[in-house]
C-alpha cells in the first residue's frame, strides 16, 4: 500500500486496501470462496444458496462457477438491475423475491431447506469471517506499523474478521468501525449485547443496510474492536468525490464510509497516526456516482445554486451570463421562472447552478 | 534500452514513482461483440494511480535525478499546463527543490491550481512565446534546469520503464496502445517492445479531433492537421514534434484513431468496469482497443492518467460527450 495523497486533508497517515479492485469490485469474494471450499462433496455437488442485494451474490456467483458449484441468489425485487444482470451472466440462479432484504432472505432460507441446498450468511458464517479475516493478515503485513485500522460496518462480518486478526497479531493496533447513521445496527447491538433489528433508512451506503447484524460477527467483534461509530450521508458523498478525485478510485458508499468518518472529524485520535482505511467496495451505480459528485462538489462549495431576478426583455438574461462567463463560471442548468414572480411584472426568476471555485461565487455574491 | 534500463534502477529506489498495477479489464461482454468473436483479452496498466495520478513522474523523477545533485539544487523548469508540469512540480517538491513553469496565459484556472498546489511557480506567457520554448527547449527567462515534457531523453527512459514493468507482468503480450501526445511516452514503451520482443505491436492512440501522428504517418513526412480543442486534452496538437517523429516512426507499428464518443463512453466503461477514474487521453487506447483496431490476443492499454474535471466526468456518466 502506499501513503494516500488525502493523508494531507485528514491529517493522519493514510493508507487504503483497496478491496473495491477484487473482480467482483468487493471482499465479498474472500469469505464466499473461502466458505465454497469448504463444503462437503455432497454439498458441492447439490449446491448453494444464499439471499444478497449485492456483493455477497456477484461473489459467490463468481466463484461459484470458477468452482463448479451451482449457485442460487435470491434478490429483493429492487436490487440494482447492474448486480442482477452481472449475477446471471456468471450463470448464478437468480431469483427476484421480497420487498426488501428480510423477506428475500426468509424464502432462500425456506427454499435451501426444501432443495437441500446450503445456505450462505454473507456476514455471518464462521467461515465468511474466516475469508474476511484474511486482509486484517494483509494489512498487518502491507504496513506493520499501522496505528489503526477503520473498517465499515454492515452485518459485521467484515468488521469481526480483520478486528480477530489485527489483535491477535498487534493488540496495540486500534480498531473502529464506522456504520452509516440511517442504519445503526451495531451501534445498536453493542449496547445490549445482542443483535437487535434497527429501523433501516435508505442510505448511498447501501451495501452497509443490514438491519440486524450476525450473531458471530457480534460475538467475534466485541471482544476486539475499540469503537463503533456512525456517518452521515453528506460524508459518506463528500468522501466518495475525494476518493475519484484523489485517489482516481471509483468507490461505493459503504467503501467511502471509513474515509468519511476521517474527513468529517470525527476520528481527531487518530490525527499524526499511520492508519489503514479498508475501501472495501467499488459497485456503486452510475447515476448515483454523478449524484453524489454533485452532492460533494455541492458541499465544497465548488458547486453554487443561487435565484437572481432579471429583466423579462430581450438580452436580460445574456447581461447575466456574460458576468459568469467573464468570471470563468460554468452553469450546469439555468431555470427560467415567470408565473410565480411577485414583483413587476416585467422581471423573471433565474436559477442557476454552476461550477466554480468559492472565490468566485464570493465575488458574484 | 540501456538507458531505460537504468531508469528502471533509479526509479526503483526513489519513494516518487510506484509500480503500478497491470489489470485484466473484466466482465467484458461488449469485448467479444465488437472485436467480433475473436479472442482478445484487454489489459490496463494503471498509470493513473501514480502520485499525480499520470505516468510523467516517471520521466521528470528520472531527469531530475538523473542531473548533478549541485545542478538538481538550482531547481528545475519546464514549459507545460498540464500532467508533466504537476508531475515535476511534485516530485520538485518532495525532493526539495525550485520548480517553475511556463504555462500559455489562458490555461484554465483548476489547471494552474493544481500546479501551484505542488508549489509550481508559474509564468504565463502568449501561447507562441511558450509554443517556442516547447520547439527550442527552453526560455531564457526560465530560472532552473528545463526539462522538455516530451523529448528530453531521460524523461523518454523513465516512460519506458513501464514497458519494462508490462514484459516483466504479461511476458506473451501481443500488443500495447499508448496515447499519443508528445510522444514520449509511446516511443519510450515501444523502444522496449521492439528491443526485447520485437514481435509485440504498438501502437500509438489518438483522437480524431487532434490526430497529428496519424497524418504524418500517413503523408509519409511531417504535416500538421486540424486541430479542434476537446475534453481530452491531454494528448492532440496540430503537429508532432520533429525530434520525435523519427523515433515514432520507426518503434511504431501505427496510430489508432478514435472519436470522442468512443472515448468519452471508455472513460465511463473503465469506471463501470475496472472501477478506475481515467481522463480522456487515459481512456483513448482502452476506446481502440474495444473498437478492435489494435487486433486480437493479449493487448495491453496504458491508462497515462486520470485528471479529468469533475464536471466532465458528471457528463460522462451521463452518457454525453463533455
Amino acid at each position: 500500500m502506499q501513503r494516500s495523497q488525502l493523508s494531507g486533508i485528514t491529517g493522519m497517515e493514510l493508507y487504503f486496501k483497496k478491496e473495491f479492485m477484487q473482480y467482483t469490485g468487493s471482499f465479498k469474494e474472500r469469505g464466499a470462496r473461502n466458505t465454497l471450499k469448504q463444503l462437503s462433496k455432497t454439498q458441492t455437488e447439490t449446491g448453494v444458496i444464499a439471499a444478497s442485494a449485492g456483493n455477497h451474490a456477484l461473489a459467490l456467483a463468481y466463484h461459484g462457477k470458477q468452482l463448479g458449484v451451482s449457485v442460487t441468489v435470491v434478490m429483493p425485487k429492487l436490487a440494482p438491475i447492474m448486480k442482477v444482470t452481472a449475477c446471471r451472466d456468471y450463470e448464478a440462479n437468480v431469483i427476484l423475491f421480497g420487498e426488501h432484504i428480510g423477506e428475500s432472505k426468509d424464502y432462500a432460507t425456506k427454499l435451501g431447506e426444501e432443495k437441500g441446498l446450503t445456505y450462505i450468511n454473507g456476514y455471518d458464517d464462521p467461515a465468511v469471517l474466516a475469508g474476511q479475516g484474511t486482509i486484517g493478515l494483509e494489512v498487518i503485513d502491507q504496513v506493520p506499523d499501522v496505528d489503526a485500522v477503520v473498517v465499515p460496518v454492515g452485518g459485521g462480518g467484515l468488521l469481526a474478521g480483520i478486528a480477530l486478526a489485527v489483535k491477535t497479531l498487534k493488540p496495540d493496533v486500534t480498531v473502529i468501525g464506522v456504520e452509516s447513521e440511517n442504519c445503526p445496527g451495531f451501534s445498536a447491538a453493542w449496547k445490549v449485547g445482542h443483535p437487535v433489528k434497527v429501523p433501516s433508512m435508505p442510505t448511498l451506503a447501501d451495501g452497509l443496510a443490514v438491519p440486524m447484524v450476525g450473531g458471530n460477527a457480534l460475538a467475534t467483534a466485541r471482544k476486539h474492536v475499540d469503537k463503533v461509530l456512525t456517518v452521515s450521508e453528506n460524508y459518506i458523498a463528500i468522501a466518495i468525490l475525494r476518493l475519484v478525485e484523489h485517489e482516481k478510485a471509483v468507490v461505493e458508499g459503504a467503501g467511502a464510509a471509513g474515509l468519511a468518518a476521517c474527513v468529517a472529524g470525527l476520528l481527531p485520535e487518530l490525527k499524526g497516526k499511520k492508519v489503514v482505511i479498508i475501501l472495501c467496495g467499488g459497485n456503486i451505480d452510475t447515476t448515483v456516482l454523478g449524484r453524489c459528485l454533485e452532492r460533494g462538489l455541492a458541499a465544497d462549495g465548488r458547486l453554487c445554486r443561487f435565484v437572481v431576478r432579471v429583466k423579462d426583455t430581450p438580452g436580460g438574461c445574456a447581461e447575466l451570463t456574460r458576468i459568469l462567463a467573464d468570471m470563468g463560471a460554468c452553469i450546469k442548468d439555468i431555470f427560467h421562472e415567470r408565473a410565480w414572480v411577485y414583483s413587476d411584472i416585467f422581471s423573471v426568476e433565474v436559477s442557476l447552478i454552476g461550477c466554480k471555485l468559492q472565490t468566485y461565487i464570493e465575488k458574484l455574491l | 534500452l540501456e538507458d531505460i534500463r537504468k531508469a528502471k534502477e533509479t526509479l526503483r529506489c526513489c519513494p516518487y514513482v510506484v509500480r503500478t498495477p497491470l489489470i485484466k479489464l473484466q466482465n467484458l461482454a461488449e469485448t467479444a461483440a465488437a472485436v467480433g468473436d475473436g479472442d482478445v483479452e484487454i489489459y490496463l496498466k494503471l498509470e493513473n494511480l501514480q502520485p499525480t495520478s499520470s505516468f510523467k513522474v516517471r520521466g521528470a523523477s528520472n531527469a531530475m535525478l538523473s542531473l548533478d545533485p549541485e545542478r538538481l539544487k538550482q531547481g528545475v523548469c519546464t514549459a507545460s499546463a498540464g500532467n508533466f508540469a504537476q508531475g515535476l512540480a511534485w516530485t520538485a517538491k518532495e525532493i526539495g527543490v525550485s520548480c517553475n513553469i511556463l504555462i500559455p496565459d489562458h490555461t484554465p484556472q483548476n489547471k494552474r491550481l493544481a500546479m501551484e498546489r505542488y508549489n509550481g511557480v508559474l509564468h504565463p506567457v502568449p501561447f507562441d512565446t511558450w509554443w517556442n520554448a516547447i520547439t527550442q527547449h527552453g526560455d531564457e527567462n526560465l530560472h532552473g534546469h528545463f526539462i522538455h515534457p516530451a523529448s528530453d531523453p531521460q524523461v523518454i527512459a523513465g516512460n519506458g520503464t513501464i514497458g519494462l514493468e508490462i514484459l516483466e507482468d504479461i511476458p506473451n503480450v501481443d500488443a500495447v496502445i499508448t496515447p499519443y501526445g508528445g510522444g514520449g511516452l509511446s516511443c519510450g514503451v515501444a523502444t522496449v517492445m521492439k528491443s526485447l520482443k520485437p514481435a509485440v505491436r504498438c501502437y500509438a492512440a489518438e483522437v480524431e479531433t487532434a490526430a497529428p501522428l496519424s497524418a504524418s504517418l500517413k503523408a509519409g513526412c511531417m504535416t500538421c492537421c486540424d486541430y479542434v480543442p476537446s475534453f481530452v486534452d491531454g494528448i492532440g496538437g496540430k503537429s508532432v514534434l520533429p525530434e520525435i517523429f523519427d523515433l515514432a516512426r520507426n518503434v511504431l507499428d501505427g496510430s489508432l484513431v478514435v472519436s470522442l464518443r468512443q472515448t468519452a463512453d471508455a472513460v465511463k466503461l473503465l469506471i463501470e468496469k475496472a472501477r478506475v477514474v481515467a481522463e480522456g487521453a487515459g481512456a483513448a487506447p482502452v476506446a481502440a482497443a474495444l473498437a478492435g483496431k489494435a487486433g486480437l490476443g493479449k493487448i495491453v492499454c496504458v491508462v497515462s492518467g486520470g485528471n479529468i474535471d469533475s464536471q466532465k466526468l458528471m457528463k460522462v456518466l451521463e452518457g454525453q460527450v463533455p
